[in-house]
């Protein structure tokens, strides 16, 4: 501590000092998610093309799309989605609270905020696997849609829901974005409550006690509120827009 | 040198052993009332204008689309400087993340013009695309290819 303070100012890039006051984890943790946000604007920015490549008759309203709710029979669009919006931004609170708990070493409140961030994603993937069901099964009656069959003529099929070859809402590259960009951040999210619940386990096991400091659970935490932070992207891009 | 790291944080580090200090919490659950008012304003504003098919549009769906990700960003500020507590880092460190997107911006501007512009050509030359298409995925079937190359 001794050698930190005596270094001067000149030094700073000198070594032996972190020269942003942050940690070296927590600024490789900054680095790749940076590097992530990256693939998931490059992701988005081709939705975007795409969409604007598509004329308005072509494209499907994602109102018309997604517009079930659990339990109910009744069509009404947005509610499933910023009910998963609001899962998701809620975990994002109890993961910043177990951060601040982490600050204050007090190792009960870390605890009981991680489970919750834990129960919260859990919650968000169900419900992102609803949302994929009922976009895979379609609705009751189908569409007609006109395909080019194996001997290049043109037919007329009934389709169910979307898949990767066929959609029944309309542009088969909605149903493709939606699959890949709302699967990546699926995917995200089911890593990040992995990796939750390693630090939960770290906690529960006197880690964080042994080595003097929660800065796991803060490093954690970062990629746990990027996620949080994609989604409020997908959200707008997919959901409102 | 194993100490110098923790020393340098922003925020006080508690001796352990001693009493645990009193949780202060008022600015996270601030950040999570802007978080949950500008997603209201969102949700609510979508059924407002567009409630049964734009019959009640009130304003332009290309201003929707502008307000939209307005608000967004203003999560997304508060998401990063906030939560992830970025707005209390060092200002060259913020620099470093943020500069950093500004590329993406230009990126985006790039595509959007990209894209409408393949619109364009396929409105105004139907043909474009669908010989490329023909080529590839049909094979000739009653004389129907006219594509020769």
């Amino acid at each position: 501590m001794a050698e930190s303070t005596s270094v001067t100012k000149g030094n700073v890039w000198g070594g032996g000092v972190a020269p942003f006051n942050v940690s070296y984890g927590k600024l490789m943790m900054w680095f790749f998610l940076v590097s992530d946000a990256f693939t998931f604007s490059a992701l988005l920015i081709s939705y975007g093309t795409m969409r604007n490549k598509a004329t308005n008759v072509y494209w499907p309203s994602p109102d018309e799309v997604f517009n079930h709710f659990p339990f109910t029979d009744a069509h009404i669009k947005l509610a499933f989605v910023s009910l998963m919006t609001f899962i998701l931004i809620m975990s994002s609170v109890t993961m910043v609270l177990a951060v601040e708990a982490g600050h204050r070493f007090d190792k009960k409140a870390v605890i009981k905020w991680l489970a919750l961030t834990i129960l919260g994603g859990f919650f968000f993937l169900g419900s992102q696997a609803w949302e994929w069901y009922h976009f895979i099964t379609g609705t009751h009656d189908g569409k007609l849609v006109e395909v080019i069959n194996a001997q290049g003529l043109v037919e007329t099929v009934q389709v169910f829901g979307a898949n990767m070859y066929i959609n029944e809402y309309g542009a088969q590259q909605f149903a493709n974005f939606f699959f890949f960009i709302t699967g990546f951040h699926g995917t995200h999210v089911a890593s990040g409550v992995v990796l939750n619940i390693i630090a939960l386990i770290r906690v529960l096991n006197g880690y964080n006690d042994k080595v003097g400091h929660y800065e796991f659970v803060e490093k954690v935490g970062l990629y746990w509120h990027f996620v949080d932070l994609v989604w409020v992207f997908v959200f707008t891009f997919f959901y409102l827009i | 040198m194993a100490g110098f790291q923790m020393d340098n944080y922003h925020y006080h580090t508690q001796v352990p052993g001693e009493p645990i200090a009193k949780a202060n919490t008022g600015w996270i659950w601030k950040g999570f009332f802007i978080l949950l008012v500008v997603t209201a304003i969102e949700v609510g504003f979508a059924f407002l204008n567009d409630a049964g098919h734009g019959e009640t549009r009130f304003l332009s769906l290309e201003f929707q689309k502008w307000f939209f990700i307005a608000l967004t960003l203003v999560k997304a500020y508060y998401i990063v400087f906030s939560f992830m507590h970025l707005g209390h880092e060092k200002f060259s460190f913020k620099l470093t993340i943020s500069l950093t997107m500004i590329l993406i911006v230009y990126f985006i501007v790039l595509m959007m013009i990209e894209g409408y512009a393949l619109r364009d050509i396929k409105l105004l030359q139907p043909d474009f695309f669908k010989r490329t298409y023909k080529e590839h995925h049909v094979t000739p079937a009653g004389g129907e290819h006219h594509d020769a190359h």
